[in-house]
């Protein structure tokens, strides 16, 4: 006979590890939306394999529900179960886009971190204008991952927002630089190559691997300019660029020149 | 000899930062994504400091200092913990699963270096 609801539910809460993750499993099957927040308790379950079970059936139930259910959890102070939270975000896919859109206004800062993390790895075309949102945030390390999550995305769209973004926090332009590199373009790369001149080395550096990561042939004089930095890691992350842009250049054409990228 | 530095971060951005503070602070660095991968680093090479984070998947920072104060050989290693969480009781929950020092991202140059040479003695 098929275990009701009520008796899966009641199941969740025994002593024994092995019958609370045989319940959650079960509730997952049944898909029943009822089960939704039970589940999501078991998130701060214990036991590593039951806290699986529900993130599985909470991702297996799906919808809304199943989304609104985990919300509370990214505000946990156990890591385990905030990262649990993001892994069913991310299972449900787009049916979590508006629950994570309707607490973000009121949402810390930390909720903005696992809401820009759990955007960017949904489906759909409205990803780069979502994350676009947290560019004007007041704390770096957001702005931080939207930049990043954005350069993951390679949309070109996003440019010239990550361009005027520059300037207000050297770590965010660490980002930006890399970001930049990762999208690519005649905008990106002479940016780029002017955050070849920033004060701050860590940016100068990001911009660097950002260029090489374009892959294109004309900046590799102004890399190779950086071979008198006074940072040796500088000077070896310029050299790294040129490199992997000779690399992708011969990969692409088997016949261009290849620079030598040697600044020792 | 040089000193060797395992940083931990799931953000190539943060890992490849903080490796480019440490190297330009004359660490030898090593990285790896989660906590995990930097057990089965740890287990095979000898590191003087760990620099992680804390929200990863597969095995969090705090999970990771646990382990390493567990860890034959590495009961007195130093840890740094860097993350975006800046409340008290974060860096306590930090504090009590072993770290010796709690830096809030971004975390600057100056800082993570600083640590580290006060840690290490060099």
């Amino acid at each position: 006979m098929t275990p009701s609801l009520q008796d899966l539910v009641a199941d969740l809460d025994n002593l024994d590890e092995s019958i609370r993750r045989y319940a959650a499993e079960d509730l997952g099957f049944l898909k029943d939306p009822m089960s939704v927040e039970h589940l999501a308790r078991l998130l701060r379950d214990p036991s590593v394999a039951v806290c699986e079970a529900a993130v599985d059936a909470l991702v297996l139930i799906g919808g809304e529900p199943a989304a609104r259910s985990v919300l509370p959890a990214l505000e946990s102070d156990d890591p385990r179960e905030r990262n649990a939270a993001c892994e069913v975000l991310r299972g449900v896919g787009v049916d979590a886009v508006d629950p994570i859109g309707e607490i973000l206004d009121t949402a810390s800062d930390d909720v903005k971190l696992f809401a820009i993390d759990v955007i960017s790895a949904l489906p759909g075309t409205n990803r780069s204008l979502e994350l676009s949102r947290f560019l004007s945030d007041t704390n770096p390390n957001v702005v931080t991952s939207a930049v990043i999550a954005l350069g993951q995305l390679g949309d070109s769209g996003a440019t010239s927002a990550l361009i005027q973004t520059l300037g207000s926090n050297s770590w965010v332009d660490c980002a930006i630089a890399r970001s930049l590199g990762q999208i690519g373009g005649t905008e990106a790369i002479v940016t780029l190559c002017g955050l070849l001149n920033h004060s701050e080395e860590a940016v100068v550096y990001a911009a660097a691997q950002g260029l090489g990561e374009c892959g294109d042939l004309r900046v590799v004089a102004d890399l190779e300019a950086l071979a008198v930095h006074s940072n040796p890691i500088v000077v070896s992350g310029a050299a790294e660029a040129v490199a992997l842009i000779n690399a992708k250049t011969l990969a692409d054409h088997p016949d261009a020149p290849i620079f030598s990228g040697d600044h020792s | 000899m040089t000193l060797r530095v395992l940083v931990v971060d799931d953000s190539a951005l943060v890992r490849d930062l903080h490796t480019f503070m440490l190297k330009s602070g004359g660490y030898e660095v090593r990285q790896a994504t989660n906590g995990v991968e930097a057990i089965e680093l740890i287990l095979r090479d000898r590191f003087d400091l760990v620099v992680t984070d804390i929200n990863m998947p597969k095995m969090d920072g705090l999970e990771l200092t646990r382990r390493i104060r567990a860890t034959e050989g590495y009961a007195d290693t130093p840890v740094i913990l860097v993350s975006t969480e800046s409340e008290a009781k974060d860096k306590d929950a930090g504090f009590r699963a072993g770290a010796n020092v709690y830096v809030v991202k971004p975390a600057k140059a100056a800082d993570l270096v600083l640590n580290a040479r006060l840690l290490l003695g060099k």
